[in-house]
């Protein structure tokens, strides 16, 4: 786990430097943002999929908290945890 | 011919509904995702045609195990032609999943569904444009109120026996031709009218192609490789990219949507106060402890409907044992026939049956709390306890299924995604007290003078034992692994539908009421038989003989292994534990034979006879915790079974959730003892403090298979 998201901080630095991103986990109560990318394991992006977490998704924070969040997402509410948010990366 | 229909869509969509509405059953629905765990069959009304009701899935690439249920079925079984039900609300997630049935290349229909409710929010959706857009019949309805169903029949019968196959989807120009190459290189190797399906699988390098057809992906690398390069992206994201591009401009062309107006923030108001870091918790024991007082509560100032109906039902049941008694007495009824009619039919069934209003109580609230869309939220509450003991939030759906009945609740395990946590929480969803244990819940709830915590305690000590469980279990080999990432729909909150909560509630008390009239009936002329006659069956007097009895020889051996606990050597109480492995109702239906002998077995007295014997509130409690805790009915072994594939592994399971139960019903009895000033002998001392011990070693062992806990992004 921790080796993955050191990949992570690489890769979002590296892959998408022309659009300024930030984790998922970083938005504020209200906030909206679209998806620029998922990291994780494969089987977890194809599921995101089929909830509808693509690229240029726009996605609102609807509940933060420490340990979890709310999303709305294409109409529906998702709710994910910590490091899954971490994952997910947004621009603003 | 019959024809077979699958029946297919997302989670939480309305799929039983609609398998309901068009079959006739009545299969148990809920408000929240996964409540179908495997596929059902049925007869459509009127037609020569089975439906198959399969559970819901966002995609074609299945996460969880009772996702690849559906996904092999509509793979591997070929039905005639699919339903694809899609959530009108939620359109252009639902549609998702169309596109990739239509690549299927199997004729279907698409039956748009919670139509009402779209038009109650103001929105308007043309289901022409959107047929016309895709080339399949699209059918608006409404599954819970039953519009449109008969139009629905008739366009998927048209589509069955026409065989009319979707068109294709047709996406980019690179695409296409990365999508031709790979057909090219699967042809001859799958079925050929699913041929578009498999070329995209191969596309998105999906294991289900990629180890029936080795080497294909390798020889259209070069084409993925210039897709890839063109879009700047890997090429299951281009696909997915692709689809969802499609569906956005014909949703976007078909769909009104009114302005929205003050409805959806107060659902997210209720969310952010009900799934809040501190108060999430507490709001949740309170409810649950609601629940629990409106159902059993009985105490000086205030009686609770369930408790007051359960009296007046219990005093109706004693009338009519005493008629019966008298009835026998005029009409000179041998001894041994009253006995049994009496002292072990009525006594025994009647003892659990008293319980009814209670349990109807208790379900009506909990179906309410489900329906309203409440319980989807605490499994999202719970996910942060349980993350932080390395188990997912998504095994407290299996927990909840369990408080009905553990059967179902051991096989909604299915939904968990990592193969450790579904393991571990199939061998302990019976911790939680499910509907069979709520006689022996009430009946120490009344020992201990109506007293409604002790079943707060029972179902959140299960709560914390599954909680242990996984801290203790991790810790071993074979069911070491992190619990999936949590990732959950939370369904909206609607008002409850009245027939379904009727239904839930008339389905939940039948198979009880039908449980007292077979199992019970049949373990209380046993438990009769085998408590008035000795090993060379002769009758034998109950008020002086019953020690002789066959039941009370047996019941003795085993009443040793209980001492420490403090249940004394009561062969009674050995008895009822080990007939409760048949059904927990059991437990006090014994009860009801062996210690009130008179035609007076109702709750109160079962109450008042343990506790009697059992002499102190310590030994109560050690009694009630170690026959709520321990191994569940043979039912719900077997559901096990089911669920952990070997005899082995299940047996270690029963082993274990005995062992847990007996080490807590101990501790509980030497503390709780030692503070209320029960004279408890040095043993129990000794052997709970070895219990205390080898338990706290074990939770904070070092896990040797826990990876560092995530850093904080």
């Amino acid at each position: 786990m921790a080796k993955e998201s050191l990949n992570l901080n690489v890769d979002s630095t590296a892959d998408v430097s022309h659009v300024p991103s930030i984790p998922l986990s970083f938005l504020r109560n209200g906030e909206s943002g679209k998806v620029v990318r998922i990291s994780g394991k494969c089987e977890v992006k194809r599921f995101l999929e089929g909830l509808g977490f693509i690229p240029g998704t726009s996605i609102r924070m609807v509940n933060l908290d420490k340990s979890g969040r709310i999303l709305e997402v294409r109409g529906s509410r998702i709710a994910i945890d910590e490091g899954m948010a971490a994952k997910i990366m947004v621009t603003q | 011919m019959t024809l077979t229909i699958a029946l297919a869509g997302n989670p939480n969509c309305g799929k039983t509904t609609l398998f309901n509405a068009l079959t006739g059953s009545s299969q148990r629905v809920g408000n929240w995702p996964g409540v179908t765990i495997d596929k059902k069959v049925g007869r459509i009304r009127g037609c020569d045609a089975e439906l198959v009701d399969l559970p819901g899935i966002y995609s074609l690439s299945p996460y969880s195990p009772e996702e690849i249920v559906s996904r092999n079925y509509i793979v591997n079984e070929k039905p005639d032609a699919i339903i694809n039900i899609v959530d009108a609300t939620n359109l252009e997630r639902n549609l998702y999943l169309s596109l990739q049935i239509i690549d299927m290349g199997i004729p279907m229909v698409i039956a748009m569904n919670m139509m009402d409710e779209v038009e109650k929010a103001g929105d308007h959706i043309d289901s022409d444009l959107i047929a016309k857009s895709f080339g399949i019949s699209v059918i608006p309805i409404s599954a819970a109120k039953k519009e449109n169903i008969d139009k629905l029949v008739g366009a998927i019968m048209d589509a069955a026996t026409s065989r009319k196959v979707p068109p294709h989807v047709i996406y980019d120009d690179t695409i296409e031709s990365t999508a031709q190459e790979a057909e090219n290189a699967l042809k001859g190797k799958v079925p050929e009218e699913n041929i578009r399906f498999y070329a995209f699988k191969l596309i998105d390098d999906d294991p289900l192609v990629n180890e029936s057809v080795p080497g294909a992906r390798e020889s259209i690398m070069g084409s993925i490789r210039r897709m890839e390069e063109e879009y700047d992206d890997s090429a299951d994201s281009i696909i997915a990219d692709s689809r969802y591009r499609k569906i956005t401009e014909v949703v976007d062309a078909a769909v009104k949507r009114a302005p929205r107006d003050e409805r959806g923030s107060l659902s997210d108001r209720v969310d952010r106060i009900v799934t809040h870091r501190i108060i999430g918790i507490p709001i949740f024991i309170v409810v649950i402890a609601m629940v629990y007082f409106l159902a059993l509560y009985d105490g000086e100032s205030f009686t609770s409907p369930g408790a007051w109906a359960t009296g007046c039902f219990n005093d109706w049941f004693a009338e009519m044992s005493a008629d019966l008694s008298e009835w026998c007495d005029e009409n000179d009824v041998s001894e041994i026939t009253s006995g049994i009619l009496i002292d072990g039919i009525m006594a025994g069934v009647g003892a659990v049956l008293g319980f009814l209003p209670q349990i109807a109580i208790m379900f009506t609230l909990l179906i309410i709390l489900e329906e309203v869309g409440y319980m989807a939220r605490v499994a999202f509450v719970m996910d942060r306890i349980f993350r932080y003991f390395n188990l997912s939030g998504k095994s407290f759906i299996p927990l909840l299924v369990g408080t009905g009945c553990g059967v179902p609740g051991v096989m909604s395990a299915r939904t968990i995604e990592s193969e450790s946590d579904r393991r571990i929480t199939a061998m302990t969803v019976t911790f939680m007290p499910c509907s069979a244990k709520l006689p022996i819940i009430s009946a120490i709830a009344g020992a201990l003078a109506g007293n409604m915590w002790v079943a707060v305690y029972a179902y959140f000590m299960g709560i914390v034992l599954v909680i242990f469980s996984g801290i203790i279990l991790k810790k071993f080999k074979r069911l070491a692994g992190n619990p999936a990432p949590f990732i959950m729909e939370l369904p909206p909150y609607h008002i409850p539908k009245l027939y379904g909560v009727l239904k839930g509630i008339f389905d939940r008390c039948w198979a009880f009421v039908k449980k007292a009239f077979t199992v019970v009936l049949l373990a209380s002329v046993i438990i009769w038989f085998l408590c008035h006659f000795d090993f060379a069956l002769n009758y034998l007097d109950p008020e002086t003989e019953m020690e002789d009895s066959i039941l009370a020889t047996l019941g003795g051996y085993i009443a040793y292994i209980f001492i420490p606990l403090g249940w004394e050597n009561h062969w009674e109480l050995a008895a009822s534990t080990i007939t409760g492995l048949m059904a927990k109702e059991n437990i006090v239906a014994t009860l009801g034979v062996v210690l009130v002998g008179d035609s007076e077995a109702t709750i109160s007295s079962v109450s008042d006879a343990l506790a009697v014997m059992l002499g102190n509130e310590a030994a109560i409690l050690s009694f009630f915790s170690f026959n709520i805790f321990c191994a569940p009915c043979v039912a719900a072994i077997g559901a096990i079974h089911r669920e952990l594939d070997t005899w082995g592994a299940t047996g270690l399971a029963v082993l274990y959730q005995c062992t847990v139960s007996y080490c807590i019903a101990i501790i509980v009895y030497a503390v709780y003892g030692t503070i209320i000033g029960v004279d408890i002998d040095w043993y129990t001392y000794a052997l709970a403090a070895v219990d205390v011990v080898i338990l706290a070693y074990l939770l904070v062992a070092k896990d040797p298979f826990r990876q560092k806990r995530e850093a904080k992004a």
